[in-house]
C-alpha cells in the first residue's frame, strides 16, 4: 500500500523518490486536525440542536424513576387515608349514632387546616410530591390522633352503657319451672287481707316455700331485714335509677351492703309479712316510681337460656347452699 | 503537488503514473471520522461539565430533595400506619363489643377492593376486561329475562291500589343495609345477653330522624309509655289484607289513635324510649297475628346487591338494641 512515490525531475531527467517535506507534513497534520475538529464541532452543533443535554437526560431519567417511587409512596398514604376514612365513617355513622352521641365536628376531624410547621422545606425542595406527601401525612397524623381520642370517648361511654345493661333488671326472679302461679295484676286490686281496694305496686309470683330467689341485675343490697307488711324484704339498688324489692321471704342469703350479680341467689320464698301463702312479691322502681315488673322480666326467655343466667352465677359462688 | 506522481512497477520494470490512491484516501477519511468523533465526544463532555441549564439545575435539586425526603416520609408513613393498625384493632373490638358479632364481610371488604384497584397492573387490567365482558353479557341476558318477566307479570292498573297496601316502603328514608343493627329471629338480648326471639328488626338512625308509614292504613295504637322497658312510645298501624306494622322506641308520636295515614306519611321520630339502649327503630310486621321478617318486604328502594347484603346481615346473630 505504502508504495514509494517517485516524481520525474526534468532537470536530472530522472525519476526521483519524493518525500514530503517537514512543512508539508505539518500542514497536512494541521489540515487533518482542523477537519476533524470541524466535524466534531459540526456534530456538537447538530447534537445541541436536535437532542437534549446529556446530563439533563440522565437527570430526567433519574427523576422519572424517583417520581414513580414517590407515586407508590403517595398511593400508600392514600390507602392509609382510606382506611382511616372507613374508621371515621364507622365512628360517626355507626357507633356515635348507636351510643346516642353527638358526631364529631368536620373541622375537628380534619385536625385543623394545614399545619406544616413541622416540615419546613427549603426553597429548592418545593417539589409537588414532597409537599403533597407531607401535607397528607400531617393531616393523617392529626386525624389519627383525633380518631384515637374519639374512640376513647366512645369506649368510655360504652363502658357506662354496658354497666347499665348489666345492672338493669332483666330476668325473672324465680325459675319458671318452680313457679306455681304468675299473678299479673299490677295496679288497683282488692287486697286479700284488708278487703279494700288498694294499689298493687308489684307482682305476686307464687312458688313453694324455700324456692330460691335470684337477683335480676347487678346491684348493692341496700336493705335486708324485717319490714312491716313486706315481711322479710330485700331492697336491691341497681344504680341508674333502678331499684327492685323482694318481699315475704323466708330466709336471706345476703347481708346489707353486699354486692350481688345478676342470677345470684339472694333469698328464699316464704310467707312473712302481710301474706296468705308462700309467694314472692316483686317490685321494680325506676326513679322512685313503681313500674310494671312484667316489662323487665323477659318471660319469653327459653329455659336453657335462663339456666345459663343462673348457672353462671352458681359457678361463681360454688359454696352457696340451696336448702 | 501538481507534479504527476509515479510509482515503480517491479513486474514491468517501469515507472508508471500513479492513479488515485483509494486505499490511503479511505484510511484518511476513516481517520478523519475517528478523530472527528473523538473531538465531538471531548467537546460534548466539556460542554456537559461546563454548561448547566436551568432545567438541569432544577432537576438536580429536585432529585436530591426526593432522595433526601424519601426516608423521612417512609418513616412517618410507617409510624402513621402503626397507629392506624392499632386504631383499626380498637375499632374492630368496639364493633364486637357493641353488636356482639363480627362485622359483615361485605362491608369490610369495600376497603380491600380499593386496594386491589390501586395497582393497575397489566394482568389485572386484562382480567378486569374479561370480567367486564362477562358481566356485560350476563347483564344483557338479565335484562332480556327481566323484560320477559315484566311483560308477563306486569301488574294491571286495577291491581295497583291493592299492591300499594302492602308495607313495602322502608320506614326510614335513606336506608342502607349497614343500618340494620339487628335482624329478625334469634338474637341476643342486650340486658341479660341471652338469646331470645326478636320479633322485628332494628334500624339504626340518629335521634330525631323521621319515621314513615310503610303502607296506608289506620293507626290502631299510638301509645306514649315512659317505662324504661318494653316498646316505649310506639305506633301500630292496621293495613289491608291482615297486615299490621309496629314502630317502637319513638321519640315523638305525631299521629292520633284511629287516624288514617297514607304510605310515606311521617308518623313520628326515632328515639330511644322504652327498653332500648340506643336511638333506633324497632319495626315489626304482623300478618294475621304471626310475625314476619320485615327485611323481606324492603323491595322498593334497594338494588339487588343491597338486598343480598341485607339478607346476609339479617341472618347474623347480633345484640339487638331491643
Amino acid at each position: 500500500m505504502f508504495r514509494t512515490h517517485y516524481h520525474y525531475n526534468p532537470e536530472t531527467c530522472k525519476y526521483e523518490p519524493s518525500f514530503p517535506s517537514r512543512q508539508q507534513n505539518v500542514r497536512r497534520m494541521l489540515l487533518f486536525v482542523g477537519l476533524s475538529l470541524l466535524i466534531g464541532i459540526g456534530g456538537l452543533v447538530y447534537y445541541d440542536l436536535h437532542y437534549p443535554d446529556l446530563d439533563e437526560t440522565r437527570l430526567a431519567h433519574q427523576n422519572e424513576g424517583l417520581k414513580l417511587e414517590w407515586e407508590a409512596l403517595l398511593g400508600k398514604i392514600h390507602h392509609a387515608s382510606d382506611k382511616l376514612a372507613f374508621i371515621e365513617q364507622e365512628d360517626d355513622g355507626n357507633y356515635r349514632v348507636v351510643l346516642d352521641m353527638v358526631p364529631l365536628d368536620k373541622n375537628i376531624r380534619q385536625g385543623g387546616a394545614g399545619g406544616h410547621e413541622a416540615y419546613q422545606l427549603e426553597p429548592d425542595e418545593q417539589v409537588q410530591e414532597i409537599k403533597e406527601s407531607y401535607d397528607l401525612l400531617t393531616r393523617l397524623n392529626n386525624r389519627t390522633e383525633v380518631q384515637a381520642q374519639s374512640l376513647s370517648e366512645i369506649e368510655k361511654d360504652l363502658t357506662i352503657k354496658e354497666e347499665m345493661m348489666v345492672t338493669r333488671p332483666a330476668m325473672m326472679p324465680i325459675d319458671n319451672r318452680q313457679l306455681i302461679r304468675f299473678n299479673s295484676i299490677y295496679g288497683p286490686r282488692l287486697h286479700p287481707i284488708f278487703g279494700v281496694w288498694k294499689n298493687h305496686n308489684g307482682l305476686d309470683l307464687t312458688a313453694d316455700y324455700g324456692t330460691p330467689v335470684y337477683a335480676v341485675g347487678n346491684g348493692i343490697v341496700s336493705l335486708a331485714h324485717y319490714n312491716g307488711g313486706y315481711g322479710n324484704v330485700i331492697f336491691l339498688n341497681h344504680g341508674f335509677g333502678y331499684e327492685t324489692r323482694y318481699a315475704h321471704l323466708s330466709r336471706y342469703n345476703v347481708v346489707e351492703g353486699q354486692r350481688v350479680k345478676r342470677g345470684d341467689i339472694i333469698g328464699f320464698v316464704g310467707s312473712t309479712g302481710f301474706s296468705t301463702n308462700p309467694h314472692l312479691h316483686f317490685e321494680v322502681l325506676y326513679r322512685d316510681q313503681w313500674r310494671n315488673p312484667t316489662d323487665f322480666m323477659y318471660r319469653d326467655l327459653k329455659q336453657e337460656e335462663y339456666n345459663k343466667l343462673i348457672q353462671k352465677r352458681d359457678q361463681d359462688n360454688p359454696k352457696m347452699d340451696l336448702r | 503537488m501538481s507534479t504527476p506522481k509515479y510509482y515503480y512497477n517491479p513486474k514491468t520494470l517501469k515507472y508508471e503514473p500513479a492513479g488515485v490512491p483509494w486505499g490511503s484516501l479511505i484510511l484518511y477519511v476513516c481517520g478523519l471520522a475517528c478523530f472527528g468523533l473523538l473531538f465531538f465526544w471531548v467537546l460534548l463532555m466539556t460542554q456537559n461539565k461546563l454548561v448547566e441549564t436551568d432545567r438541569e439545575r432544577k432537576l438536580r435539586s429536585e432529585n436530591l430533595a426526593l432522595v433526601a425526603h424519601k426516608g423521612r416520609v417512609q418513616q412517618e408513613l410507617g409510624s402513621v400506619e402503626l397507629k392506624l393498625a392499632s386504631l383499626a384493632e380498637r375499632e374492630t373490638a368496639l364493633h364486637k363489643r357493641i353488636f356482639l358479632n363480627e362485622r359483615s364481610q361485605s362491608i369490610s371488604q369495600q376497603t380491600h377492593g380499593k386496594e386491589l384497584l390501586e395497582y393497575e397492573l397489566p394482568e389485572y387490567s386484562t382480567l378486569i376486561d374479561e370480567l367486564a365482558g362477562k358481566t356485560e353479557l350476563a347483564l344483557a341476558r338479565a335484562s332480556t329475562t327481566n323484560y320477559e318477566f315484566s311483560r308477563l307479570f306486569w301488574p294491571k292498573k286495577r291491581d295497583m291500589p291493592d299492591l300499594q297496601q302492602y308495607p313495602t316502603l322502608i320506614p326510614v328514608a335513606g336506608f342502607e343495609p349497614s343500618k340494620l343493627a339487628c335482624g329478625f329471629g334469634n338474637q341476643i338480648n342486650p340486658f341479660n345477653k341471652r338469646l331470645y326471639q326478636h320479633d322485628g328488626i332494628d334500624i339504626v338512625a340518629e335521634r330525631g330522624t323521621a319515621v314513615r308509614a310503610t303502607a296506608s292504613g289506620r293507626v290502631v295504637a299510638a301509645v306514649r309509655n315512659e317505662t324504661p322497658a318494653g316498646f316505649g312510645h310506639y305506633i301500630e298501624i292496621e293495613h289491608a289484607n291482615g297486615y299490621r306494622t309496629r314502630y317502637a322506641h319513638l321519640d315523638e308520636v305525631s299521629v292520633r289513635y284511629y287516624q288514617n295515614v297514607k304510605q310515606g306519611d311521617i308518623i313520628g321520630t326515632i328515639g330511644t324510649s322504652g327498653g332500648s339502649i340506643s336511638p333506633h327503630l324497632h319495626y315489626e310486621i304482623i300478618h294475621n297475628q304471626s310475625r314476619m321478617n320485615p327485611a323481606l318486604f324492603f323491595i322498593e328502594e334497594l338494588n339487588e346487591s343491597e338486598l343480598q347484603q341485607l339478607a346476609e346481615l339479617g341472618r347474623k346473630t347480633k345484640q339487638s338494641l331491643d
